[in-house]
């Protein structure tokens, strides 16, 4: 087999969690000591990730499946350099993964996360200006992303005038002009209406399709992981450990209402319930 | 649709009765309009409780009050019957407000014309804008204006510089927070004018004592404002910048900046109001020796030249107003993202 894109082994996650003195809640990844003997700050220990180990190959569509809280989140932004394991060795073709990385390019969940205050050329470009890539081929690179995302005509538009799915879209652009080895996606469709999301699912099977992109993405929902995958990773919750990883062979683009597809959607929810 | 439903137009039918109400000052003063130069003098009112020379019939006016109402109506009139002649029509708030900005100087002028205030108090328009044309020409009202604008510019200046970097700073680092707010908001709730006896003190009478109040009031609303934004930047925004590539830096100039500066112009706008009153409260305490709005606003009150006052106090407002709309401008340009 090839070598490995993103591999993850005996890799554990520990969230410290305590309510600092003015009753608040804190998540963090250090261990604070508290000084303050009149109030003892609760902390207690999440176990986030328990030796979850992983392998992505290159031109694979991973999906991390897994009800919220089972750590797919985190797992993806210790991929991403976001955050750093407590234990355990995250690596990015045979290199320690210490910081966040533009060939691991993420797409974030959130609609905000497009920067509001440029327009979609100046968010695509964002990516490449701070490489420092010279402008001729930057201008060139953004071309061809429009184009791919198919949101021609849309250049010198604000992202307050589109809709939801065509700023998801740009989210995906704007990280896959960095010309990543590998697309990190958090929950991309989540909040969007059903009728969006099925079509985003086909825009990204054709990106997909076109470039032959490496792509890990999260989600919680059964039938997207069935329908986009090669690999679906599931996982269970607290502590976050991986269940089982079911291959779907299907042939891309796949249908929803297909016998296959309907078995293999059926034996991820079998492994996923129990 | 039927006639029955269509609603008659309110402002149509009260327009002859406004009009009317406009235009009867104008036919009552008519009789009472200052006369050629030379007859000036003698038809000032002889008697009263007031010197002659502060009655409704100056000597030094040379603008007619009837051509200042004249041209308020003929202003009002165009606007309001031009509307649907001209190719891009006049916007409707511009002639409603050019209507409502001619019945409140008409209404001025008229009570002083018909004696219903003592004009020595309330001096008529035309009176005041003949005063603002001699002060002008004479050279002097620039120099007082440009006196003002000149400590309110550097006390800014000053405010903006030192209020935005201390606010990024404060944003990003919760300890640096944490440190500064309670001294901050203590600080904050001081009116600024309240330190002027001891600034006097500190810094003597003159420029720096002035500038250093201004700069207490334009440097909280800006410092609020900054903080505010930063501490709610998208978390989303900052990891996108670090996972393309860039670093701390780029994140102050990609995401900080941009994201905070809708909140950093609220804040200057709310400062340079804070920063007008303050300056002209510094003024009027005649800290400042010889030149400012405020200070010519006070000697002319020494003088009881009211209309000196009032061309003063219109200086002021034309100045906040122009820069206010300036900022405003600016602010149309965020209106395109704002959330």
């Amino acid at each position: 087999m090839a070598q490995s894109v993103l591999r993850a082994d005996n890799v554990r996650k520990i969230f410290y969690v305590y309510t600092d003195p003015a009753g608040t809640t804190v998540v963090s990844s250090k261990k604070q000591f508290s000084l303050n003997l009149w109030r003892r700050r609760s902390i207690y220990e999440l176990l986030a990730l328990d030796d979850i180990s992983l392998e992505v190959y290159p031109n694979e569509l991973v999906a991390l499946l897994g009800p919220s809280g089972c750590g797919k989140s985190t797992l993806l932004r210790i991929f991403a350099g976001l955050e750093r394991p407590t234990s355990g060795r995250v690596a990015f073709k045979d290199q320690e993964i210490k910081d966040p990385d533009p060939q691991r390019a993420m797409v974030f969940q959130s609609e905000r996360a497009v920067f509001p205050w440029l327009t979609v050329e100046k968010n695509i470009e964002l990516g490449p200006k701070l490489q420092g890539v010279p402008r001729a081929e930057r201008e060139e690179r953004v071309r061809r992303i429009i184009e791919l995302i198919q949101l021609n005509g849309f250049n010198t538009a604000y992202p307050a005038t589109l809709s939801g799915g065509m700023l998801q879209r740009v989210a995906v652009g704007r990280a896959l002009i960095n010309r990543p080895e590998v697309l990190l996606m958090d929950e991309p469709f989540g909040a969007l209406d059903a009728i969006t999301r099925n079509a985003l699912q086909d825009h990204l099977i054709r990106i997909w399709q076109e470039t032959r992109q490496t792509i890990v993405f999260v989600t919680h929902d059964i039938e997207e992981a069935t329908y986009l995958a090669t690999r679906i990773v599931i996982m269970h919750p607290r502590p976050g450990r991986i269940k089982g990883v079911v291959p779907v062979t299907l042939s891309h683009p796949r249908s929803r209402t297909d016998s296959a597809f309907v078995e293999a959607r059926r034996k991820v929810a079998d492994l996923l319930g129990d | 649709m039927s006639p029955a439903l269509k609603p008659a137009p309110p402002f149509r039918r009260l327009a002859p009765i406004g009009l009317a109400l406009l235009v009867l000052p104008l036919l009552l003063t008519a009789p009472l309009r200052p006369a050629a130069p030379q007859e000036r003098l003698q038809r000032t009112a002889p008697s009263g409780p007031h010197p002659p020379m502060y009655r409704y019939f100056h000597p030094e006016r040379t603008l007619d009050p009837t051509a200042l109402i004249g041209t308020t109506l003929l202003a009002m009139a165009a606007l309001s019957g031009a509307r649907r002649l001209l190719p891009r029509r006049v916007p409707l708030p511009l002639v409603r407000g050019t209507i409502s900005g001619g019945i409140v100087l008409m209404g001025w002028e008229a009570v002083s014309a018909l004696g219903l205030v003592n004009p020595v108090l309330l001096p008529p328009p035309t009176l005041v804008l003949t005063k603002l044309a001699v002060y002008w020409q004479l050279g002097w009202l620039q120099a007082h204006a440009l006196a003002t604008l000149w400590r309110l510019a550097l006390s800014f200046l000053l405010a903006f510089a030192s209020a935005v970097p201390l606010g990024i700073l404060m944003g990003h680092l919760p300890w640096c927070a944490h440190f500064l707010e309670p001294v901050i908001h203590l600080l904050r709730v001081i009116p600024a004018p309240a330190w002027l006896p001891l600034s006097i003190l500190w810094f003597g009478l003159g420029n720096a004592s002035a500038i250093f109040i201004t700069w207490m009031g334009i440097f909280f609303p800006i410092l609020i404002n900054t903080l505010a934004a930063v501490q709610r930047i998208e978390p989303a925004q900052v990891e996108t910048v670090l996972t393309f590539g860039g670093s701390r830096w780029d994140v102050m100039w990609q995401v900080t900046l941009p994201s905070a500066a809708p909140e950093i112009l609220t804040g200057t706008r709310i400062g340079l109001g804070i920063g007008w009153i303050v300056l002209l409260a510094a003024e009027n305490a005649a800290t400042l020796p010889q030149a400012g709005l405020g200070w010519l606003i006070l000697i002319a009150q020494t003088w009881l030249d009211t209309p000196v006052m009032m061309a003063g106090l219109m200086t002021i407002c034309a100045a906040a107003f122009l820069m206010d709309l300036g900022l405003r401008q600016v602010d149309k340009r965020f209106a395109l993202w704002k959330y």
